[in-house]
């Protein structure tokens, strides 16, 4: 009797308790799906409640924030982003990562690069000396052929103190894009004067020759047609343009030798040719 | 040697307990979890190693300085053995001190023993023993010195449950206090920010030992500051402890 | 004159009661208490009388609202502390110690250093020599009573306190303690102690004191409290035909021609023998019969009480 009465009560608790189990599963189900800004805590709220844990608080709501963009469809969510790494960073101001990751769900799976700037402007405005964030924001910009705006963020990251080399030879690159030559040649020549490897000396070197050879190509073929304009032919060579007043100097190319200049086509080429774009 | 005999008899009682032993597994299991926790994230691993562990070292800093404090005592007078102290030629300061030593021991024993298991397993995990977290797990000694105080001041007033409601409080408020300063002390005035400020001032500001946000980063604290921190901390929990010895003297023992 | 160890005069205490704890409950009215060096003073009185609130007010665990406490003459304070020793009711001690281990415990709170000699004598004195490496939550009841004996005498008082030191003790136990506590009596110890099991107090008590309800009713030795309190008179007597008419007679019982017979008091005994001796007969025993220890002690509490 006394084994009987054990068995039911055993019995009943398990039936209990899984019927408990499924009432708070599809509870869950409904109420995580209708209520997620829940998870979205004010910062200044968060930050005091914090009790001097802000650090870990901080590590769990990043890892949270992970897996609540994790799963597929991320839709609206996105637009909670940016309050969520105002609360991390609030909680946790040097913590970079998860505005770098938090950038690049926006950019990359969301496809919101406006978020992915907001997240990365935040992540920056608490952590002003970092790079990566700049250098990010440089970087989607970049892939969505926004040069200017690009080259602004690859300026902030460039000029950080601890910033790799590299990131230099890249804002020149981006000034080049964005259409100022003349800028990105100062850039190219300071890389250059700077350079602590051959190596950098070499791609400094090429960008110089090729960008100087632009600019002066731009600078002379309107020369050329108006030239032709006047004259109704093309200058038998550059020097015939200099002798007749319509540039001040002969251009030579970076290393100082003459281009080559074809009279029929008035177009001018570089006696060098160097993998750069 | 009465006071040292005090504190040798509740450190052999504190260890012995099995709050102590659970509080302990159960620290030293979430120590080894945080390695599961880390796998969370993509390359800042390590800071969540860190940030755990110290996380979890100070919440069973807490919990140890509060329950062991206010249920070691709180049974001393449950049981009586309290008598057989109280009868001695020994004042009932000795005997609070005695009490407050004691526990002290047990508080930096186990935080050293934390800190150890900690460093080992971070090497392994981490590569790194990360030994600059030592200055913290002091300043966590000096929290817990505080919080003892504050528990032996409620229990030699109060019943245990009360005693720890009350601790665990002054630790929630010692900590809220700074942070509500910092964003409200301009909104506020008059009769509220006078209250505001009072609370500040006179509860404890654990917010002034509490490095081990910057640590991950910074990977040591400034001299000046942990001497200034260390300094406040003991000036502060012999104060509480001069109250209890205070409150303790006139309580009835029934 | 002996000299007096512990004098306690008009000692009160009363403890906040009631909602708020607004209100005093009165547990000590008026304590005084007399005792003697050398002697074994017996502190008798119901559950709640008092005994051990004053106890803990000699020992220092409890303070007094007003009275005084005099060892050996001057106000006792905490330096006296270290000549007395105190047993508590229902000792309970730290558990996870073991006889051995308590016992340097309790030295170690006089600051003595007891060697391991002395602790050894103490536990053979108190016979727990065996069982000096058992925790003490192993320890039976007569063996706690017994450490707790040992403990009170650890820093070798002159005065020592026992607070119901025989309570829940089977015969053989109650005999060990009791010829425990005669051996400190004949060490030149003076031990006070409390009971409310009359004929232990009876049995090795020089003085007694006895409370009723917060106050000292009565103190004194047995002879003195019980002495003059002949209770009624057992006369035996034979060679007469009947028993003697016009006495007051209590029991009459006859066996083999010799009356047994009690009568009120020794006025009516008198009368009795006078009345056998003048009707030719023998007398065989007269034996007045005292009051009891345990007697006495109802009359006073019915009295105190309001109860005729």
């Amino acid at each position: 009797m006394r084994k009987t009465k054990t068995f039911v009560l055993y019995f009943l608790l398990i039936v209990l308790f899984l019927i408990s189990f499924l009432f708070n599963y599809n509870f869950k189900k409904n109420f995580f799906e209708t209520n997620e800004a829940l998870y979205v805590f004010p910062k200044k709220t968060l930050k005091l409640i914090s009790l001097g844990f802000e650090n870990i608080i901080a590590d769990f709501y990043y890892i949270w924030m992970i897996q609540f963009y994790s799963s597929s469809g991320i839709g609206e969510r996105i637009e909670y982003l940016p309050t969520i790494l105002e609360t991390i960073g609030e909680l946790d101001p040097k913590f970079s990562e998860p505005f770098t990751i938090g950038g690049m769900i926006a950019a990359l799976q969301a496809g919101r690069l406006d978020i992915a700037l907001k997240a990365l402007e935040i992540g920056l405005r608490y952590e002003p000396y970092e790079w990566t964030m700049a250098m990010d924001a440089g970087y989607y910009l970049r892939k969505r052929k926004k040069y200017k705006k690009a080259f602004y963020y690859y300026e902030i990251a460039a000029h950080r103190e601890d910033s790799p080399a590299f990131l230099k030879r890249v804002w020149a690159d981006i000034a080049w894009k964005s259409g100022d030559l003349s800028f990105s040649y100062e850039l190219w020549k300071n890389i250059y004067n700077k350079a602590k490897t051959n190596y950098e000396k070499e791609v400094a070197y090429h960008h110089l020759y090729m960008i100087k050879f632009e600019m002066d190509k731009k600078r002379l073929e309107p020369i050329i047609e108006n030239f032709k304009n006047i004259y109704g032919r093309f200058p038998n060579d550059l020097k015939e343009l200099y002798y007749k007043g319509f540039i001040k100097m002969i251009p030579h190319d970076y290393d100082g030798d003459p281009y080559i200049y074809n009279p029929e086509t008035g177009k001018i080429r570089s006696r060098k040719r160097f993998l750069w774009k | 040697m009465k006071i040292v005999a005090i504190a040798k008899n509740t450190y052999r009682e504190a260890v012995r307990s099995k709050l102590f032993l659970l509080l302990t597994i159960f620290s030293i299991a979430f120590i080894l979890f945080s390695k599961v926790v880390s796998l969370l994230v993509i390359s800042s691993g390590e800071k969540i190693i860190v940030d755990l562990g110290l996380a979890i070292i100070e919440i069973f800093t807490i919990l140890l300085s509060i329950l062991i404090s206010v249920n070691l005592f709180y049974k001393e007078r449950d049981k009586r053995t309290i008598f057989n102290i109280l009868s001695k030629p020994i004042s009932r300061e000795q005997f609070i001190l005695g009490k407050f030593l004691g526990l002290s021991l047990t508080l930096f024993v186990s935080l050293v023993i934390l800190g150890v298991v900690f460093s080992l397993y971070a090497l392994t995990v981490t590569g790194n023993l990360h030994l600059y977290i030592f200055p913290q797990l002091l300043l966590f000694f000096v929290e817990g010195e505080i919080l003892v105080s504050f528990s032996l001041l409620f229990t030699s007033v109060s019943t245990p449950i009360l005693s720890s409601i009350f601790s665990l409080g002054i630790f929630v408020v010692g900590n809220f206090s700074s942070n509500f300063l910092l964003y409200y002390e301009a909104k506020v005035k008059g009769v509220v920010k006078l209250l505001v400020n009072i609370v500040y001032y006179v509860l404890p500001n654990f917010s002034i030992l509490n490095y081990k946000n910057q640590l991950v980063y910074t990977k040591g604290i400034a001299l000046s500051n942990f001497l200034n921190a260390t300094v406040y901390g003991i000036d502060y929990a012999l104060l509480i402890l001069v109250l209890s010895m205070i409150a303790f003297r006139n309580r009835e023992i029934l | 004159m002996k000299e007096k160890i512990l004098e306690i005069i008009n000692l009160k205490k009363s403890y906040p009661s009631g909602t708020l704890l607004l209100k005093r409950t009165e547990v000590l009215k008026g304590i005084n208490i007399n005792v003697y060096k050398g002697e074994i003073y017996s502190l008798l009185g119901h559950n709640g009388a008092g005994k051990t609130t004053t106890f803990k007010i000699i020992t220092g665990i409890s303070k007094q609202d007003s009275g005084e406490i005099l060892f050996k003459g001057k106000t006792l304070n905490l330096k006296d502390k270290s000549k007395i020793g105190f047993l508590p009711e229902r000792p309970y001690f730290y558990e996870y110690l073991t006889g051995r281990e308590f016992l340097e415990f309790s030295a170690n709170l006089f600051n003595l250093k007891k060697s391991k000699v002395q602790i050894e004598a103490l536990l053979s004195l108190v016979d727990l020599k065996d069982a000096a490496d058992v925790q003490l939550k192993k320890y039976s009841k007569g063996m706690l009573q017994r450490i707790g004996i040992a403990h009170s005498i650890i820093n070798d008082p002159e005065f020592i306190i026992l607070d119901e030191p025989l309570s829940g003790l089977d015969p053989i136990g109650r005999k060990k303690l009791r010829d425990l506590i005669l051996g400190l009596k004949e060490e030149g110890r003076t031990i006070i102690y409390s009971s409310h099991i009359l004929q232990d107090a009876e049995m090795i008590s020089d003085r007694i004191g006895i409370i009723v309800k917060g106050k000292t009713i009565m103190e004194g030795s047995l002879e003195e409290l019980v002495s003059g309190e002949i209770k009624e008179v057992d006369v035996s007597f034979y060679g007469v035909d009947g028993i003697p008419k016009d006495v007051d007679y209590i029991k009459v019982e006859k066996k083999s021609n010799v009356f047994y017979t009690t009568v009120k008091d020794t006025d009516e005994a008198n009368k009795l023998i006078a009345k056998i001796i003048k009707d030719g007969g023998y007398i065989k025993f007269v034996n007045p019969v005292r009051k009891t220890l345990e007697e006495l002690f109802w009359e006073i509490k019915d009295e105190n009480s309001g109860n005729s």
